[in-house]
C-alpha cells in the first residue's frame, strides 16, 4: 500500500495568530477518498482537526477545499488519482477562514439569495394545476440545476478574488437557471440585478470555474448566454398551465384528497 | 444608463478598432512591409508630412475616430480593472469620467490646431 | 477586528489575478489581456501628449521626435506593438465567445462533463497561431527600420 504524506493547513482562532501547516504520513488503500483520508485523521492520528462534510457523495456540497493546488471536493477525489506523493490541503481561498478546513460560506449563499433563486409565478394567483414543460423547455436550464452551492466557482474566479460585491459565477448561473425556467417570470426583477456594475459585466470569461465545478454545472456558459440575452432581449414562453380533468370519475374506494392546508 | 448598454458600445469598440488602428500602425510603422508591396509612405513623422495630414479629410477623421473610440473603449476597460480592485464606485466613475474627457478634448484641440497651421502655415 | 484582518488574507487579492496555477489556459490569457490593455491606455494617453507638440511649432516637434528616437523608446513601443496583436486577436475571440459563440448550447451533464471553455479551446490555438505569425512579421518589420 503507498505511504502518502499529508500537508494540511491548520488555524485556530482561539490559539493560532497564522495558519501552519502539519504533516501526517500513512498508507493508504486504492479507492480512498481525500475525505476518508481526513476522517482516517480525525480517527486515529489528531482529532482536532476540523473540516465540514456530510453526504460524502457529492451531493451537499460541504466538503470543497483547495487540495493540491485546486479546488475539488474532498469527497470526490481519489488519493491515488491525484498521483501525487505529497498531498496538499487548503481551504478554499476567498472565502472568510473559521477554523482548520471550514470556511464562512454566508458571501456564497447571501450572493445566491440576491438572485431571487426561486420560480416567480406569472400572476400573484397559487397555480391551481400543474404546468406544462416539454424535455426540451427542460434541458434548457437542467444542467445549471445541478449546482451544490459548494463554492469552489468563487473559489476558482479571479474577479471575486478582489471583488467581494461581484455576484460570482454561481450566483449568476442560477440567475440564468431561472429565466430560462418557462415556469418562471421573474425576467424583469433578476434584471436589476445582474445588470448592474457589479453583475453580469465583471465576467471576463477566465474560463476557471466552468473547469472546476464538480458538477459540470458550466456557470462561464450561463453568464455568456445571458451577456447575449441581455444585449439582445429574450423572448421566452411561459408554460401553460395542464388543463382540469374531464369526465375523470375516480375508482370507487378511493379516498378524497384532503382540503388543503396552504391557501 | 444601464451597465449592459455601456458594454455593449465598448465591445462594439473593439472590432472597429482592430481596423482603425491597424491602418495607423500600418501606415506610421510598418514601412517595410509597405515598401515590400510597393507603397512608398515617406517621412511619416516630418513636421511637414505631419501637418499635411493634419489638413485632409480622411486622416482627419481617422485620428477622430480613434480617439474617441479609443479613449473609450480603453477607459471602459480601465474603469472595469478599478471597480474590480475598489467597492467605490462612484470614485471610480467620476475619475475615469474626468481624464476621459480632459484627454478627449486636448486631443480635439490638437486637431483643430494643426488644422489651422497646416492650411494657414505663418 | 480579528475577524475582519481573518477576511482579508484569505480573498486572494491582485494575486488571484495574476496566479492562475492549475486553471486552463483562459486564466492566463486573461490576464496578459488585462496587462496588455491597461499598457496600451497608457501608451495611448502619453501617445495624445507627445503628439500634441506640434501645435508648438516645427522646433518642438523635431525635438520631441528626437527626445523618443532612443533604444528605449523603440523597445518601448515594440512591446506596445505586441501587446495591441495580442489584446486585438484575444479580444477578438472574446467578443465571439461573449456573445456566446462557439460555446454550444446547455445540455444534459454526463461524466465526463464537457464545458464551454474546452469547446471554445479550438479557438484559442488558433488564435495563438495567428499571434505567432504576425509577431514574426512585426518583429521582422521593426528589425529592418
Ligand atoms: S456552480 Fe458548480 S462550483 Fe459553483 S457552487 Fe454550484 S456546484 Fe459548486
Ligand atoms: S461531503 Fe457532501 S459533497 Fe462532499
Amino acid at each position: 500500500m503507498p505511504l502518502l504524506t499529508f500537508k494540511i493547513q491548520r488555524f485556530d482562532p482561539e490559539k493560532d495568530k497564522e495558519p501552519y501547516m502539519q504533516e501526517f504520513t500513512f498508507e493508504v488503500e486504492k479507492g480512498l477518498t481525500i475525505l476518508d483520508c481526513l476522517n482516517y485523521i480525525k480517527e486515529n492520528l489528531d482529532a482536532t482537526l476540523s473540516y465540514r462534510a456530510s453526504c460524502r457523495m457529492g451531493i451537499c456540497g460541504s466538503c470543497a477545499m483547495l487540495i493540491n493546488d485546486y479546488p475539488r471536493l474532498a469527497c470526490e477525489t481519489q488519493v491515488l488519482v491525484l498521483g501525487k506523493t505529497l498531498i496538499e490541503i487548503k481551504p478554499l481561498p476567498n472565502y472568510p477562514l473559521v477554523k482548520d478546513l471550514i470556511v464562512d460560506l454566508t458571501p456564497l449563499f447571501a450572493k445566491h439569495r440576491a438572485v431571487k433563486p426561486y420560480v416567480i409565478h406569472p400572476d400573484e394567483r397559487q397555480p391551481e394545476k400543474e404546468f406544462i414543460q416539454t424535455n426540451q423547455e427542460q434541458t434548457k436550464y437542467l444542467q445549471f440545476a445541478y449546482c451544490l452551492k459548494c463554492g469552489i466557482c468563487l473559489a476558482a474566479c479571479p474577479t471575486v478574488a478582489t471583488a467581494d460585491n461581484f455576484l460570482g459565477p454561481q450566483a449568476l448561473a442560477q440567475a440564468y437557471r431561472y429565466n430560462s425556467d418557462t415556469r418562471d417570470n421573474g425576467l424583469k426583477d433578476r434584471e436589476k440585478i445582474i445588470d448592474s456594475s457589479y453583475g453580469l459585466w465583471r465576467c471576463h470569461m477566465a474560463g476557471a470555474c466552468a473547469e472546476a465545478c464538480p458538477k459540470g454545472v458550466d456557470p462561464a456558459l450561463a453568464i455568456q448566454l445571458m451577456k447575449k440575452e441581455t444585449i439582445l432581449g429574450k423572448k421566452k414562453n411561459i408554460a401553460p398551465l395542464a388543463l382540469p380533468l374531464v369526465g375523470v370519475e375516480p375508482r370507487p374506494g378511493i379516498p378524497k384528497a384532503p382540503e388543503r392546508t396552504v391557501k | 444608463m444601464r451597465e449592459s448598454r455601456l458594454w455593449l458600445i465598448f465591445l462594439l469598440c473593439g472590432p472597429l478598432l482592430i481596423f482603425l488602428l491597424g491602418i495607423h500602425l500600418i501606415f506610421m510603422h510598418m514601412n517595410t512591409i509597405l515598401d515590400f508591396f510597393g507603397i512608398k509612405t515617406g517621412q511619416v513623422l516630418a513636421y511637414n508630412s505631419v501637418i499635411q495630414r493634419a489638413t485632409e479629410l480622411k486622416w482627419l477623421v481617422l485620428y477622430f475616430t480613434l480617439l474617441l473610440l479609443g479613449l473609450y473603449h480603453g477607459l471602459y476597460g480601465l474603469r472595469s480593472v478599478l471597480l474590480e480592485l475598489t467597492p467605490r464606485e462612484k470614485v471610480v466613475n467620476r475619475f475615469v469620467l474626468v481624464l476621459g474627457l480632459l484627454l478627449f478634448f486636448s486631443g480635439t484641440y490638437v486637431l483643430m490646431k494643426s488644422y489651422m497651421i497646416g492650411i494657414n502655415p505663418s | 477586528m480579528r475577524e475582519t484582518l481573518i477576511k482579508q488574507r484569505y480573498r486572494l487579492g491582485t494575486k488571484g489575478w495574476f496566479y492562475a496555477g492549475r486553471y486552463g489556459i483562459e486564466r492566463y490569457l486573461y490576464i496578459f489581456h488585462r496587462i496588455s490593455g491597461l499598457g496600451i491606455i497608457l501608451y495611448l494617453s502619453l501617445h495624445i501628449i507627445l503628439t500634441s507638440t506640434r501645435i508648438f511649432g516645427q522646433g518642438i516637434w523635431v525635438a520631441s521626435m528626437e527626445m523618443v528616437d532612443k533604444p528605449i523608446f523603440k523597445f518601448g513601443e515594440y512591446l506596445v506593438v505586441a501587446a495591441f496583436i495580442y489584446h486585438a486577436l484575444n479580444g477578438l475571440r472574446l467578443f465571439f465567445i461573449e456573445l456566446s459563440f462557439f460555446i454550444g448550447k446547455p445540455s444534459r451533464q454526463d461524466y465526463p462533463y464537457t464545458t464551454s471553455v474546452k469547446r471554445q479551446r479550438p479557438f484559442v490555438y488558433l488564435t495563438m497561431i495567428a499571434l505567432l505569425c504576425l509577431l514574426v512579421i512585426m518583429s521582422v518589420d521593426f528589425y529592418f527600420i
